[in-house]
């Protein structure tokens, strides 16, 4: 199990992080959040100032003091590629049990065994200079899977690669990491549904949510959660009725919230009716009747289907009713019937 | 790259003064004695003497060199710009002047004279440590900059597979850093080739221990203008061959 | 890349232009002419650097309109610059080989010999290695600086050594006399031959006075550059004087 404090003052990080054993935390957050500060501390390239972190009985640092990386039994896959290139690719895998004085012959075997098993079998004599990208980050992967860390920290894994091959390493990883302690940072869902149990969400260097997966990604309590997980997050009052938006409108909403306390809801832009304004007979807002009027500020098409983005809200409408909306023009959102939910953090 | 085109006749200005001298050497040698003047034995003796000598001082060059780019790049930034410049300061010394300096250091007299004084004077190593005076600040500067260039993100990542110190230098930095060694080397080489100033004023010229091939351009340059013509064309091949094979400016890769 | 050309094209333009103005200033200095009727040109051997100065001193309160213009360098230097067309009116040789052949390739010359020098024994102030007569340079154990036998100083050197029957075991065959010098007075080496002259204004060395070695000598030769140059003529006239003798004989220099 990892129990982490983060603390870099000069990279404004202050984050805590829980990740049981065997289990992966999916580090979710925008370029710049902190992700790779914290990640590049629990490994040992960069300092923490502060904090403190154990990886089951070890710690890894403890205010200033520190292991060095070479002891702390992590490995991270950094989000640059950083393969030896004087190197094979088998030299490359085998490097980690090398350097922990495993025989030559040995530290070969393991590594031809761990090129099988992503997929790159026979490779171990190849230079990294002709490999694609995405068998450079399975060799990258292999590398550091075959040195048996106890903690495996994956900085966007899956990015920067064609989508076919991001896919792929995806799959991989979904396969590797089963039983491995884990931390994957990244900006992106999928990454977190398919790779991780649970999610922790870092905004500008702290975490602001800290869930299973399927807690942050349906009733998310932060907007670049409920982005990530392609919802529109409203805020708003219990009322008896419904839900009174901070801002104005009443929505209808089961709710175990009381009566008078915040409530969040999270709204699906698809499941959002989208009209011209005129269109829509306007009336006091009283009724929890889910019609929120907003100036259309963005309106982005989207495949077969265009998004109209008003202040708070998002609706998904077809092409020929967006042809006849207008930057800054009224429109009238319905959003349907959900179900609203507590701000209270205390709910892992 | 598209240069303006105004750049053309400021680089032909500029190859003109390099190019014009070398012609004018080249004119000057007597052709149909070439091979029996750069074979006499004086010629031979320290063009081998001077090879020797260069040789030996390339190599304590890297010995020296490579170990101090890398205290240099692990220094304070605020110190590592002084340390720099005083390191390499045999670049910018007109060499006799640095003659003047080992003498004060390494000679008889001198501060380290009565540990080295006696046993290197006017010996071939005198010659080699002038050399080597003068030749560690290239291979210091070439791999300072290879160095630099170096985000250090791959030894990083070698640490936490578990890599000593050790292992981390002579597994990865080492080895990508091959090409500015041979840089380095090359250039300290072709320095160390040409070193005259300080090996005069410090090692003495004697055939066949102190006299190497620069000594014995200068000594023959008046009596036998000839043949000192034809022994700096050798000097100046050596030189273009040498740069051309290994010299390589340095790239920005990691 | 383009957007930043205008804010680097201006300068760069205004400082080629002051680069030549520089270069076109420089050519016009170095061509400035003189006024050849109150200007004498000496060139002289470096070994006569303090005397020519006396001298020329002397030669110019003696002569109103007259402005003497010292030059210095190694003879051989000199009569090759001066073979190459160098502006001289009397060049000072310190090696008659040298004189000899500015007079063969100029012609209409007239040379005179005006001082002659020979070698001695330099050591180090306080002679640490006990130098006392020629025949210790041939000691390996001491170190020894010579002139290389290329150069006047060093077939002078070995014209000595063989009229005493020795042979000398140097460890350095330096280029030029100022080149022993400097490894004597360094304390590099233990003892070196050297000009007469040199022992009096160079400090640091000691002269070991040894018999005989003023038979081997090299002779100073003055060579009247233009035929029916009065001026250089009366200067060396003055050469030749008592007053001329005087100075050069307090600087270490034989008659010729």
């Amino acid at each position: 199990m990892l129990d982490a404090h983060i603390v870099s003052s000069s990279r404004g990080v202050d984050a805590r992080l829980r990740v049981e054993s065997g289990a992966t935390l999916a580090l979710l957050g925008a370029n710049g959040a902190g992700k790779s500060t914290i990640l590049e501390c629990l490994a040992g390239i960069v300092s923490a100032d502060a904090g403190s972190a154990r990886l089951g009985s070890t710690w890894l640092h403890q205010g200033r003091s520190r292991l060095a990386p070479g002891r702390r039994g992590v490995a991270i896959l950094t989000q640059d590629d950083t393969l030896f290139e004087t190197m094979t690719v088998g030299d490359n895998v085998a490097y980690g049990l090398r350097s922990r004085r495993v025989s030559k012959p040995r530290a070969r075997a393991r590594a031809h065994e761990w090129l099988d098993v992503v997929g790159l079998s026979g490779a171990d004599e190849a230079r990294p200079g002709t490999l694609s990208g995405g068998q450079r980050r399975r060799v990258a992967i292999a590398r550091a899977l075959a040195s048996e860390p106890t903690l495996m920290l994956l900085d966007e894994p899956c990015a920067g690669l064609d989508a076919e091959a991001s896919t792929r390493i995806r799959m991989l990883l979904a396969r590797l990491l089963v039983s491995v302690t884990a931390i994957v940072a990244t900006h992106d869902a999928i990454d977190a549904h398919v790779l991780a149990s649970h999610v922790a969400v870092l905004e500008d260097g702290a975490v602001t949510e800290h869930d299973s997966v399927d807690a942050v990604m349906e009733r998310p309590r932060t907007a670049i959660a409920a982005s990530v997980a392609g919802l529109v997050l409203l805020r708003g009052t219990r009322t008896a009725t419904g839900i009174a938006l901070d801002g104005g409108g009443v929505i209808a909403a089961e709710s175990d919230v009381v009566v008078g306390a915040p409530a969040l809801v999270a709204v699906r832009p698809a499941d959002v009716r989208v009209a011209r304004h005129n269109d829509v007979p306007l009336r006091p807002s009283a009724r929890a009747d889910g019609v929120i009027v907003e100036r259309v500020s963005a309106i982005e098409p989207r495949g077969d289907r265009v998004r109209v983005h008003g202040a708070r809200l998002a609706g998904d409408v077809d092409a020929a009713t967006a042809a006849q909306l207008r930057l800054d023009e009224p429109v009238a959102f319905t959003v349907p019937h959900c179900r609203a939910y507590g701000d209270s953090r205390d709910s892992v | 790259m598209t240069a303006p085109r105004w750049l053309l006749p400021l680089a032909g200005g500029g190859a003109l003064i390099v190019l014009l001298p070398l012609v004018g050497l080249a004119s000057r040698v007597p052709w149909s004695d070439w091979w029996p003047l750069v074979t006499s034995e004086a010629a031979l003796t320290a063009l081998s003497l001077s090879l020797r000598t260069a040789s030996a001082a390339t190599a304590l060059a890297l010995v020296g060199g490579i170990p101090i780019a890398f205290v240099l790049h692990e220094l304070p930034s605020r110190w590592r710009a002084l340390a720099r410049a005083v390191v390499l300061i045999p670049l910018v010394l007109p060499p006799v002047v640095g003659g003047l300096a080992l003498l004060f250091a390494f000679g008889r007299q001198g501060l380290a004279g009565d540990m080295f004084g006696s046993a290197v004077a006017f010996t071939t190593w005198a010659v080699v440590l002038a050399q080597t005076f003068v030749a560690l600040p290239f291979v210091v500067a070439a791999i300072d900059a290879a160095l630099a260039a170096r985000s250090g993100r791959l030894e990083a990542v070698a640490a936490t597979l578990g890599a000593s110190r050790t292992r981390v230098l002579t597994t990865i930095t080492l080895p990508a850093l091959v090409p500015a060694i041979a840089t380095g080397a090359v250039l300290a080489f072709a320095r160390a080739l040409g070193e005259f100033g300080a090996t005069l004023t410090f090692a003495g010229s004697l055939e066949g221990v102190t006299r190497t091939a620069p000594l014995l351009i200068y000594l023959t340059r008046e009596t036998d203008p000839g043949a000192a013509a034809a022994l700096s064309l050798v000097l100046v091949l050596v030189a273009i061959i040498g740069v051309t094979v290994a010299y390589r400016p340095a790239k920005a890769v990691s | 890349m383009t957007g930043t050309h205008p804010t680097w094209r201006v300068p760069a333009a205004s400082a080629g232009a002051v680069a030549c103005a520089a270069i076109l200033a420089g050519l016009a200095g170095a061509d400035r002419p003189r006024d050849p009727g109150t200007t004498v040109t000496i060139y002289a051997a470096s070994s006569l650097q303090g005397v020519a100065e006396e001298l020329a001193e002397e030669f110019e309160s003696s002569h109103d309109d007259v402005t003497v213009v010292m030059s210095y360098g190694g003879s051989s230097t000199l009569a090759a610059q001066i073979i190459e067309g160098a502006p001289a009116n009397l060049f000072l040789s310190a090696d008659d080989v040298q004189a000899e052949r500015v007079a063969d390739q100029l012609g209409g010359t007239t040379s005179t010999p005006f001082a002659s020098n020979s070698l001695t024994i330099a050591v180090p102030i306080g002679n640490p290695a006990g130098v006392r007569k020629l025949a210790d340079l041939t000691d390996d154990a001491l170190v020894v600086a010579l002139c290389s036998p290329d150069v006047p100083c060093g077939r002078l050197s070995d014209q000595l050594a063989s009229t005493a029957g020795l042979r000398l075991a140097p460890d350095t065959e330096e280029l030029s006399v100022a080149d022993v010098l400097a490894k004597v007075s360094s304390g590099q080496a233990d003892a070196g031959l050297v000009y007469l002259t040199d022992i009096a204004r160079t400090p640091g060395v000691e002269q070991v006075v040894v018999e005989g070695t003023e038979a081997v000598a090299t002779s100073y030769v003055a060579v009247e550059l233009r035929p029916g140059d009065g001026t250089a003529n009366a200067f060396v006239d003055l050469l030749a004087s008592p007053v001329g003798r005087q100075v050069l004989g307090d600087a270490g220099f034989s008659p010729p």
